[in-house]
């Protein structure tokens, strides 16, 4: 009965009710998928869950952007901080242990410092996303998915006006594709560090931990 | 008191409750609405839609009988309150009001 714990914990992230509500419809989801068959339980959840955080962003739209806004700004300042922690952090090492400064952000010719820029945001943004979850869990309870989905609407209002008009909005497609795939990626990936995060503070039910 | 106005799935949902009695729970409902109207409705909207019902005061639920098909997880039962009952019973008398002395195909309604 793994799924329905897994469904039961899924669907607490966007509730707006009990724990007992989450219970109960996983537990109509998993009675049904005896009937349906797997597929139907993962859509089924899929959509319901969506359905409960559309009606949690709905029955308070302002005071879930309000936080969808603070909750991007958190994640941009921890980012930013992070990051420099991080490349200054790379480069003290870097000049205690004598290797000088080459592959770092002060090496500005070196291919390998282009690529510890690289990785050193991306582990920036993802330890972000981590704390980001557990702001979300302890600002907006049972309300998490709603607010970040509401993030990363928010995020894309943003970026992708600016990239289309990086791209002067001619030869738009192919000159995008790269840049949508990355994002499609760091969503994802962002998406599960943010649910650590909020794992890490809401714990799931005992049943899941098992 | 005015009666609260109903959408069509909230008076649908409503009727299936009542006529479940006391078996009133996510599954049964669903299908106690497939099998009268031959659409099989979302889970999603189904309790987005008893939610909202609970919330205006026309459905009332309860915990109850966890089985083990369901991992040992509670149904949540719901039973239509007199505010419900009402509400419903207006929907439908406008309703019926409004087919009164129509010939529909296969269907005709005499004036009461």
């Amino acid at each position: 009965m793994r799924r329905a714990d897994a469904a039961e914990w899924i669907l607490s992230l966007s509730l707006s009710t009990s724990q007992d509500r989450a219970a109960s419809i996983a537990g109509d989801l998993a009675e049904q998928a005896r009937l349906y068959g797997a597929r139907w339980f993962w859509s089924s959840l899929i959509r319901t869950t969506g359905s409960l955080a559309w009606r949690a962003f709905t029955d308070a739209p302002l005071r879930l952007t309000g936080m969808a806004v603070m909750g991007a700004l958190i994640q941009a300042i921890y980012t930013i901080l992070l990051m420099l922690g991080i490349v200054f952090g790379h480069v003290a090492v870097m000049v205690v242990l004598g290797l000088g400064t080459e592959g770092t952000f002060l090496d500005l010719d070196s291919g390998p410092s282009m690529l510890a820029w690289q990785m050193e945001s991306i582990v920036a943004f993802l330890l972000a996303s981590f704390f980001l979850g557990k702001w979300l869990a302890r600002k907006a309870p049972q309300r998490e998915l709603a607010v970040y989905v509401t993030i990363w609407f928010i995020f894309h209002l943003v970026w992708i006006p600016g990239l289309l008009l990086s791209t002067g909005g001619a030869q738009v497609l192919p000159a995008v594709v790269p840049d949508v795939l990355v994002d499609i990626i760091s969503t994802a990936v962002g998406g599960m560090c943010t649910l650590l995060g909020v794992k890490r503070v809401r714990r799931p039910p005992p049943a899941l931990v098992r | 008191m005015s009666t609260p106005a109903l959408g069509e799935f909230e008076q649908i949902v409503l009727l299936a409750i009542l006529r479940l009695d006391h078996e009133a729970y996510g599954v049964t409902i669903r299908s106690e609405i497939e099998k009268c109207t031959g659409r099989e409705p979302a889970p999603g909207a189904l309790y987005t839609t008893l939610d909202r019902l609970e919330e205006k005061g026309l459905v009332r639920s309860h915990m109850a009988d966890p089985t083990p098909e369901r991992g040992g997880r509670s149904k949540r039962y719901f039973t239509v309150s007199a505010k419900g009952l009402k509400a419903v019973t207006h929907a439908v008398r406008n309703y019926q009001r409004l087919l009164e002395g129509l010939e529909l195909p296969g269907l005709t309604y005499a004036q009461s």
